[in-house]
């Protein structure tokens, strides 16, 4: 008697099944036809820039849904090789500002080549040869100085003059394991100065920590004086009045590409394209100098207070094809060598 | 076993059985999708972590760090707790509740946040206070400055625990031994602490799990300390931050090493607890005379006083001072445009919307289904103690991992079809459950212990009177046990609720486009614009933290009102 309800539970569960996959509503909107549906983007970029390109997309694309996941490279790099590593990328587009993440993605075969028309206006370097991904916008690293604690003649002229004695003590950066950027950077520096760089930085007690604003919000604050920080941050806080000013290293900046992709296993890839394409209109572009990037147009005016595209892109740390080859395949050995110089145990 | 099951009736089995299917499907499966990767070649990874000396390191960090953290905060937490409830430090019940709300405060801040305000006022370099100060007389980078911190986030849990245990705790037995001549602190030493000692173990327990699977804290104080100090947690970061190929499969290994070390501290715990547990037969306490303290209150005063301004007045306003300062170059310029900035986005209300749903919906699911896991556990013996080890496991995970067990495990959409004709569909990615789910799975650990710790105070009799006057198992359940416990499921909601409110590294992994919570917002604004418009969401977190948990205090007291005495 007392199993009664115990029996019709079970008898139910018999007659139930579970069936697991993608979700009913995204196999119908991946078998129409144009750009339509809901394109998902996960990007870097800041709140500001996608508030302002949002007419812009809904003006040119009215049958298209726009959702804009925005958070850190890092973060969203974890999230989507999660859902790649499950069968299932909930993104479209990719526009963040790892450029060795994207190299690795197109490597195992998950990005779609795309020969984007807008792109015929982009210098021929700012695209990878096999179409997988493109530059949409640079963010810049430079010498980053307090001019209250430093005067502009004292300030360092070269990236590796930062780590001098003089600066012992004083010099900080973001964290290469927490910041696409400056592990960009870290390894464009390597791979001209020599390993010898690890030694020098450790002597000069580099403290390398947090994001780009960590280490911006450090200088600032005068904690430390002297230190590599994105362009874009630096003259951000200046229009705000800030104290940290900014030097274009005498061999060049760390113009760091922020690429575009779109993936092959995305729900939507035909209106991706679509979007992709606006990426690189000019309402777009100009929206992304509005937020102190540069963007990938030659003929546009650069962000206020910074110098052009050309000169910016004049520099021996360029991602040049042969860079990015040698550098994925040294990616985890470079973040190991700089951990342990810089005291992991 | 057989007799003894027989004996349970089948509505618990029923609720079992479902609980039990619920934790292993939300909690279990996207842990074990995550540890598998530390199994993977006969376990070759987790005796290469074990056998490199960096390991060995990073785990002796972590117990040191862990145990000062408990050994400051267990203390600190049940002297609050001892002295805001049965005391007389204060004359009037409101100052007391008011203290206790303000005590209680340092639960709704994200730790990583209290450990940027303690860097801004304690950095060797050029911290506020070493300005103040004669030179550079105090540097938080490092172990102490970690302890520091994790200990201040940590002391809430084990007050909130405590003052829930002492509010149902039969004040009689303090009358009794008074009235056999026993002094103040004679009651103190042989009554009341034996009658908080379980509870305490519980709270223990879980401040040292707390400690271990902390990340942000150890990572801004301690990374950057001359010589750096890494716990494994941040060792865990650097291998998912290496990428490649084997580094998930080394972080799972130490992952595994994390929860293996948490596991141990909390049956360590609950075998105190167990040990040293009291029963009472009494029902619904009445509220005890206090305790004078006589010549020592003013010191007691100040005591509270000072505490609460060093600890929690001073990290709090600097970091409300942060939200009003121009920038970190000029602190003393006061300015209210970071405040335009964020109240004039759209997302924010939205952010904070969802976060207050997420947080109440997690403390009501986690208080609820804690208490069922725990009745459970006292009911079932050894598949019990199964069940609630299953349901705290997660709170040992770091969070990154967790939460990308949950991105693996719910990628996709589960579709329940019932004799071919109703479907129910599952498709949690980018929603707000998925969050819900995050947050209830990793915070499951206190509302299990909480209960487990109030369930094991009630004698069995008093069911047992139930029963036998005629009510059925879950009448005598709802109408005998929870009005007893409901003071620790009360405690348990909030010590989930507050820190769901600001919870970030979950939540930056987890979000979908429309589905921002205060979290990721705080994280967005930190690491993107700048700093101090994030220094404005975290003061607007703390208030709604604070108007928050006086509500509840007040619906609290007015619900044990209502209760007749005795």
């Amino acid at each position: 008697m007392r199993c009664a309800p115990l029996l019709a539970v079970a008898l139910v569960a018999a007659g139930c099944r579970v069936e697991v996959g993608p979700p009913e509503a995204r196999q119908t909107a991946a078998a129409a036809h144009g750009p339509s549906g809901t394109v998902m983007v996960y990007t870097s970029m800041y709140r500001e820039v996608i508030d302002a390109v949002k007419p812009t997309l809904a003006e040119a694309l009215p049958g298209v849904e726009v959702k804009w996941l925005q958070g850190g490279s890092e973060k969203l790099a974890t999230r989507l090789d999660a859902e790649l590593a499950a069968g299932a990328p909930q993104a479209d587009l990719v526009l963040t500002s790892d450029p060795l993440w994207y190299e690795r993605l197109r490597r195992e075969g998950h990005l779609l080549p795309y020969a984007s028309l807008p792109a015929l206006r982009l210098r021929r370097d700012l695209i990878h040869p096999t179409g997988a991904y493109l530059t949409s916008r640079l963010s810049t690293m430079v010498i980053a100085y307090n001019s209250r604690l430093v005067s502009e003649d004292e300030a360092p002229r070269t990236f590796a003059a930062l780590f001098d004695d003089r600066w012992a003590g004083k010099v900080t950066c973001p964290d290469p394991l927490a910041s696409g950027t400056a592990f960009s950077t870290l390894a464009q520096l390597l791979h001209h100065e020599g390993p010898g760089l690890l030694a020098r930085m450790k002597a000069a007690k580099l403290v390398a920590s947090g994001g780009n604003s960590s280490a911006f919000t450090r200088l600032e604050s005068g904690e430390h004086q002297v230190g590599f920080v994105l362009l874009e941050n630096v003259l951000a806080a200046r229009a705000k009045g800030s104290p940290v000013a900014y030097r274009i290293p005498d061999e060049g900046a760390v113009p760091v590409p922020g690429p575009l992709a779109i993936l092959k296993a995305g729900p939507n890839p035909e209106a991706a394209k679509a979007v992709y394409d606006l990426i690189l209109s000019e309402p777009v572009q100009r929206a992304i100098v509005a937020a102190h990037m540069h963007g990938v147009f030659e003929d546009l005016p650069p962000p206020d207070d910074a110098p052009d595209l050309t000169h910016v892109l004049d520099t021996r740390y360029r991602f040049t094809p042969e860079f990015v080859d040698a550098t994925v395949e040294e990616a985890q050995a470079i973040r190991q060598r700089f951990a342990e110089a810089m005291g992991a145990p | 076993m057989r007799g003894r099951l027989a004996r349970v009736p089948w509505s618990w089995l029923l609720i079992g059985g479902l609980t039990a299917g619920a934790l292993i499907a939300f909690a279990f499966a996207p842990l074990a999708l995550v540890l598998k990767e530390a199994g993977r070649g006969r376990f070759q990874w987790l005796f290469h972590e074990l056998s490199e000396p960096g390991t060995r390191v990073a785990f002796l960090n972590t117990l040191a760090m862990s145990a000062l953290v408990t050994a400051v905060a267990v203390p600190a937490g049940a002297a609050l707790a001892w002295l805001l409830e049965r005391t007389d430090v204060f004359a009037t019940e409101r100052v007391r509740t008011r203290f206790s709300a303000l005590f209680a405060v340092p639960l709704a801040v994200p730790p990583y946040l209290l450990a940027m305000a303690w860097a801004l006022l304690g950095n060797g370099r050029n911290g506020l206070l070493n300005r103040l100060g004669a030179g550079a007389w105090i540097d938080l980078y490092g172990l102490d400055g970690t302890v520091l911190v994790l200990a201040t986030s940590a002391y809430p849990f084990v007050m909130l625990t405590a003052q829930a245990n002492l509010r149902r705790a039969d004040p009689s037995l303090e009358e009794a031994a008074r009235v056999s001549g026993a002094g103040p602190w004679g009651v103190l030493k042989t009554v009341t602490l034996p009658l908080m000692l379980p509870a305490l173990a519980a709270s223990a327990g879980l401040v040292f799990v707390f400690a271990t699977a902390a990340f942000g804290v150890p990572y801004l104080l301690g990374s950057v300390a001359e010589p750096p100090v890494y716990v494994l947690t941040t060792r865990i970061f650097q291998y998912i931050s290496l990428g490649g190929a084997d580094m998930l499969s080394r972080a799972s290994a130490l992952a595994l090493v994390l929860l293996s070390t948490s596991l141990a501290a909390q049956s360590f715990a609950s075998w105190i607890a167990r040990r040293r547990s009291t029963v009472q037969v009494g029902g619904k306490a009445a509220r005890p005379a206090l305790l004078r303290l006589g010549r020592v209150r003013p010191f007691a005063q100040a005591g509270l006083l000072v505490g609460a301004a060093l600890f929690i007045l001073l990290p709090l306003g600097t970091i409300v001072w942060t939200s009003v300062a121009r920038s970190f170059a000029d602190p003393f310029d006061p300015t209210l445009a970071h405040w335009r900035e964020v109240l004039a986005r759209e997302e924010t209300a939205r952010a904070f919307a969802h976060s207050v749903l997420l947080a109440l919906g997690a403390g009501a699911l986690v208080a609820v289904l804690g208490l069922v896991v725990a009745r459970l556990s006292k009911q079932f013996g050894r598949p019990g103690a199964v069940l609630a080890a299953m349901a705290a496991s997660p709170y040992a995970v770091p969070g990154t991992v967790l939460a990308i067990g949950l991105l693996l495990a719910f990628a996709y959409e589960y579709r329940l079809i019932v004799l071919d004709t109703v479907t129910f569909a599952l498709y949690l990615p980018g929603t707000l459950g998925l969050l819900l789910v995050a947050y209830a799975v990793k915070y499951m650990a206190f509302g299990v212990r909480g209960a487990r710790a109030a369930l094991d105070q009630i004698h069995p009799s008093l069911e047992e009177a139930a029963r036998t006057s005629g009510a059925g198992p879950l009448k005598s359940a709802v109408d005998v046990v929870l009005p007893l416990v409901s003071p620790a499921v009360g405690a348990a909601f909030l010590i989930v609720a507050l820190p769901c409110l600001s919870e970030l590294t979950m939540s930056v992994l987890l979000f979908g486009a429309g589905t921002e919570t205060a979290g990721t917002l705080l994280f967005e604004l930190q690491s993107y614009a700048d700093p101090p418009a994030a220094a404005v969401v975290a003061t607007m977190v703390v208030a709604v933290a604070v108007a928050g948990d006086s509500l509840a205090r007040r619906l609290q007291r007015r619900a044990e009102g209502r209760m007749p005495p005795g």
